[in-house]
């Protein structure tokens, strides 16, 4: 290996440990034999202990330290005040249902899975779920991506720079890909993000984001509960709607897929 | 995957035992993020909060606080970087002294002799190149300098992927030689 390999190559993740094998033993070995690199591998690491010195940790201030505490003794209450009305409804019932441990309570919760699943979606026109659907339609032959879509946190910081969130669900366990955002503008001027996602099976997904004041929705406790979300069948395509736990946002994601398999999707993704 | 089940009070005390150790961590890269301390308590309370509430999503044997961080970064992409626009903390220089004025300096325990800086203009050389850096380089060099993520969990963290780390680091730290080379040639840490 030349000095110019070892620098371009090897240098930054040598000095932080990241090279193991072969590829460490081909550093450690030009390091032995070059005295030039050996320098700038150590200048490497003192450049890394100057940052650590000069942006070290700093403590939790006490009262902030007893804020959280309190904040969880809080949800904590809250748990506690929930569970008789739902039991175990706050997550999503394959993830909780593995493991509830006593049977009898497992059989109640079933039964209450059971009964909840039948609840008919709300009949209705939604405005907000008909223009997702005509661009998840839309976007099946024609995607184009008007924010840099490089990578999930370039998509992110373009929807935060318009005020919108920059959540973007990782689909990847179940196989799809992400294609990329667009930022668009509604006819009563809101902002939208939409999000796509492809699987190699043709299977796709849009994610879509946006405020909800004066829109017309189903009533917040319709469709299938599914953890922090809601479940329609709409039109013919699966709809996951879901209220952010800050700021006035909705959620929806389309699917052409039927509404279990699109259940196993997100229960396996990543948010 | 983390156990579940159980009661509220061994989710409790298990949550304590794994996730609150990191507490200082996160209060760490809050502080940088969001460059004002109120900003940064209530981005590591929301954090703290949701990592709770989803602590059954945590896979019990990986990197604790690489988890605690994505939450973090999450939160911080949602609506505390917004904030800290609309209310800047001033220059770079009156935040630190601020932190300083707070006591909230680095911990000691975690310098190192052989760099320790001196109170002098070669110490504000370094603050000004380091808050030189664009926070997309500065980010990764604190993930992987003071927070000591692997490549792959700052990977996870910023969502990005793996090369896009090894780039970012490579050229925040490229940057901040060039930056530094008078003061590293006065202290020998570079030699040309």
């Amino acid at each position: 290996m030349d000095c110019g390999a070892y620098i371009a190559e090897f240098l930054t993740a040598h000095a932080d440990g990241e090279l193991s094998g072969e590829q460490l033993r081909l550093a450690e070995e030009h390091i032995r034999g070059c005295t030039e690199c050996a320098q700038r591998l150590a200048e490497e690491r003192a450049l890394k202990a100057i940052v650590r010195e000069r942006r070290g940790v700093i403590r939790t201030p006490p009262q902030v330290r007893g804020s959280i505490l309190a904040a969880l003794d809080a949800a904590d209450r809250d748990a506690v005040a929930v569970r008789p009305r739902m039991p175990g409804m706050r997550r999503p019932m394959i993830r909780h249902l593995r493991w509830a441990a006593p049977l009898a309570l497992a059989a109640v919760i079933a039964f209450v899975v059971v009964i909840l699943n039948h609840r008919p979606a709300p009949a209705g026109e939604f405005p907000p779920f008909d223009a997702a659907i005509a661009n998840y339609q839309r976007f099946q032959s024609n995607f184009a991506p008007n924010v840099p879509s490089g990578s999930p946190g370039e998509i992110a910081d373009a929807y935060v720079n318009h005020k919108l969130p920059g959540y973007l669900w990782n689909f990847q366990p179940s196989g799809y890909k992400l294609v990329g955002g667009r930022l668009d503008q509604m006819s009563d001027g809101r902002m939208v993000t939409d999000t796509f996602y492809r699987a190699d099976d043709g299977g796709t997904i849009l994610c879509r984001f946006m405020t909800y004041q004066n829109l017309k929705l189903p009533p917040r406790d319709s469709g299938e509960p599914f953890g922090e979300h809601h479940m329609f069948t709409y039109r013919g395509y699966t709809i996951c709607l879901s209220y952010l736990p800050t700021g006035k946002y909705i959620c929806i994601l389309v699917s052409g897929e039927p509404m279990k398999k699109f259940m196993q999707d997100i229960s396996a993704s990543e948010y | 995957m983390a156990q579940k089940g159980g009661t509220s009070e061994e989710q409790r005390r298990r949550f304590e035992e794994e996730a609150l150790p990191h507490l200082d961590a996160l209060y760490t890269m809050a502080v940088r993020l969001a460059r004002n301390s109120h900003d940064a308590s209530d981005l590591v309370q929301e954090t703290i909060l949701r990592a709770y509430r989803f602590f059954d999503r945590f896979e019990q044997g990986t990197n604790c606080r690489a988890w605690l961080l994505t939450i973090l970064f999450n939160n911080f992409r949602n609506g505390y970087r917004r904030s800290a626009r609309e209310q800047p903390a001033g220059s770079p220089e009156e935040f630190e002294r601020k932190i300083e004025a707070e006591s909230l300096r680095p911990d000691s325990s975690n310098s190192n002799p052989e760099t320790a800086l001196s109170e002098s203009g070669m110490e504000r050389e370094v603050e000004a190149a380091l808050d030189a850096l664009p926070a997309e380089f500065r980010e990764v060099l604190l993930l992987v300098d003071v927070q000591e993520l692997s490549y792959q969990e700052i990977s996870q963290v910023l969502n990005i992927p793996i090369g896009t780390v090894k780039s970012r680091v490579s050229r925040g730290r490229s940057m901040l030689r060039e930056a530094l080379t008078a003061y590293a040639k006065e202290r020998g840490i570079i030699r040309s």
